[in-house]
């Protein structure tokens, strides 16, 4: 599976644009102190020319915002963060759904209530219910800011929780029905040795696919949050001009650079195109690992092997008979 | 056909217990603990608040409103531009559907490989372009192509309809374009060209149908996307719509009553697929 995964194109794209946006936003931080080039007036000798926010140029590739921060290096800062929570959240998702969906096996007749309570995730939009359940939280100024983003973290893991964890729970139905687990419980192999012996190794492709795929869909829950308004890197106000103060994100997380900024959008539109963009492409880059995680999997080396044989099988026959056979006829 | 609607009754049942249990999780929460007494008080809160909806307010800048009758307005509103958003994109993915099946079978193939790409546009990426394409061409031609800000008693529709249909159509595309090949492998069209049928007609009245199939089995998915697409281009556009309402109340009751009023023409719709693809196919 990781050999095949390795070999097609898809996945090694998506894999490494995803690479090295990471090590670059490290070696931002790391190597280059994480500094955020700023500067509010570009003078031509002694002459001011321009005044921030600058457009995007040769000098300023995303452009500025009002404090003439250059809008991709502070992208390249966010893109750990913005990553970091969507690889976490996803992984606790996978983690929590799997282990539901072991317990959901022993559900017996609770099943269809289940399923049935969990179908009601399917007609309210997640950020919509996300915000519902943290805005009177975010209201309340007692509560640090840790305290907080770990409450966002934990509502964006569990509110995938149920559906995922259904999900999961018909995979390993799917895998029980084969034939190789009746001679496995004729055998007298216990429950948890034929979850982990027998059908975890069939599981784990499954669940790798899955894992991106919620990492897909973090990263679109983040994007409609941060629009919406709820920042994750945490905000402070900074004194803009004399009597203004604006909010900024302190880490430069993604979704807290397009809260802070979409009040901006007619100002200074690219200040929120840029963050939109680096969400599609990072989604777009997942989106490539999925489809070489799905291609790899079509081609598993048990089932391949299968084919050939059955193949064989019906060549031989079909030798000495005066007709042709449908499925042949198709491989002449 | 009796299964389906005892099937259906019980999950529509136990849907609407699911969202009105999810109406009252802000209950649960005091500060950041979490209190399972207060939820299950709560509950029954919500419930007495939704036994009488004449008395539940909405406030906007202007005043302080009773939820209803204006809900019905808003909520009209919001559900024409969520489900012919849909129908459009059914329509639109299906025209373009047939038009990459005429197209020579190199470019399909082509098409057809890359057609994941689709899934990976955001749904905010479309709204925003879009103002800033009306903006640019306002600024440019001195006209504005349409009204893109809507105020409280103007309604837009082709901007938001527009918007909300983009990305379903490229989701219903996709399924389509991946049906179709599988479709095609199979053995009746075979039968068919060897009768010598049309290709067109073989696509038309064989392969579309049976494709369209697929589409019905995700609609819910579909949908349930365009519901956040929806969160979105009402927020951008300034829309009041349903979930623009929830959004700036954050009331419980008028929560769980949003909720609860989007949820039932939904679960009609896919309750009606079902029984169109029983009567159709006898699938249950």
């Amino acid at each position: 599976m990781i050999k095949a995964i390795w070999k097609g194109p898809f996945f090694l794209i998506g894999f490494l644009f995803v690479f090295a946006l990471l090590s670059f936003s490290l070696y931002h931080h790391f190597v280059m102190n994480n500094e955020i080039y700023e500067n509010q007036i570009i003078y031509d000798g002694i002459t001011p020319i321009d005044k921030a926010p600058f457009e995007p140029s040769s000098e300023y590739w995303f452009g500025s915002d009002r404090m003439g921060a250059d809008l991709f290096y502070q992208i390249i800062s966010g893109a750990k963060y913005t990553l970091g929570i969507a690889f976490a959240a996803s992984l606790l998702r996978i983690f929590l759904s799997f282990f539901g969906g072991v317990l959901l096996l022993s559900a017996g007749k609770v099943l269809p209530v289940i399923k049935g309570l969990g179908q009601s995730f399917y007609y309210i939009p997640s950020a919509l219910l996300i915000l519902f359940i943290v805005g009177p939280i975010i209201a309340i100024d007692q509560i640090t800011f840790w305290e907080k983003a770990f409450f966002q973290i934990m509502l964006i893991v569990l509110i995938a929780v149920p559906n995922t964890a259904i999900l999961i729970k018909e995979e390993i139905n799917l895998i029980q029905s084969n034939e190789f687990i009746t001679s496995a419980k004729l055998m007298g192999g216990s429950r948890f040795r034929i979850l982990f012996k027998h059908v975890m190794p069939h599981l784990w492709p499954r669940l790798v696919l899955m894992y991106v795929q919620q990492v897909i869909a973090v990263l679109l829950l983040l994007a409609h949050l941060g629009i919406l308004g709820i920042f994750f890197g945490g905000t402070i106000y900074r004194e803009y001009g004399i009597e203004f103060t604006i909010p900024v994100s302190v880490s430069n997380e993604w979704s807290g650079l397009l809260g802070g900024y979409y009040y901006q959008l007619r100002l200074a539109p690219w200040l929120v195109f840029f963050p939109v963009l680096s969400f599609a492409a990072v989604i777009m880059a997942f989106n490539f690992m999925a489809e070489g995680i799905k291609r790899a999997g079509d081609q598993l080396p048990g089932r391949k092997k299968m084919k050939k044989r059955e193949k064989v099988k019906e060549k031989s026959v079909s030798k000495d008979q005066s007709f042709v056979f449908l499925t042949e006829r198709k491989i002449g | 056909m009796p299964y389906i609607l005892k099937d259906s009754l019980f999950s529509f049942i136990l849907s609407v217990i699911g969202i009105i249990l999810l109406g009252s999780v802000p209950f649960m929460f005091t500060g950041m603990s979490f209190n399972t007494g207060s939820y299950v008080d709560g509950i029954g809160e919500l419930f007495k608040s939704m036994m009488k909806p004449a008395e539940i307010m909405y406030f906007t800048t202007s005043g302080k409103y009773p939820l209803f009758p204006s809900m019905w307005d808003i909520f009209s509103y919001s559900l024409t531009i969520l489900f012919s958003a849909f129908f459009m994109a059914l329509i639109l993915a299906l025209i373009f559907a047939i038009l990459i099946f005429m197209l020579p079978s190199r470019l399909k193939d082509k098409i057809r490989v890359f057609s994941f790409m689709f899934e990976s546009i955001p749904d905010v990426l479309i709204a925003i372009s879009m103002q800033f394409f009306i903006i640019w061409f306002f600024k440019e031609t001195n006209i504005l192509l349409f009204q893109i800000v809507s105020l409280y008693d103007q309604k837009t529709y082709f901007v938001p309809i527009f918007c909300l249909t983009v990305l379903p159509t490229l989701l219903i595309l996709r399924i389509l374009l991946l049906n179709m090949e599988e479709e095609y492998g199979k053995q009746y069209i075979d039968t068919a060209k060897s009768k010598g049928m049309g290709s067109f007609r073989i696509l038309w009245r064989h392969v579309l149908p049976n494709t369209l199939l697929s589409v019905f089995h995700q609609s819910r998915n579909i949908l349930w996307f365009m519901l956040s697409n929806l969160l979105m281009v009402e927020f951008l556009f300034n829309i009041y719509g349903v979930t623009t309402l929830v959004r700036e109340m954050g009331n419980p009751a008028i929560f769980t009553i949003s909720m609860l009023m989007l949820f039932v023409p939904m679960f009609l719709f896919f309750t009606a697929l079902r029984i169109f693809t029983y009567k159709w196919v006898g699938e249950k």
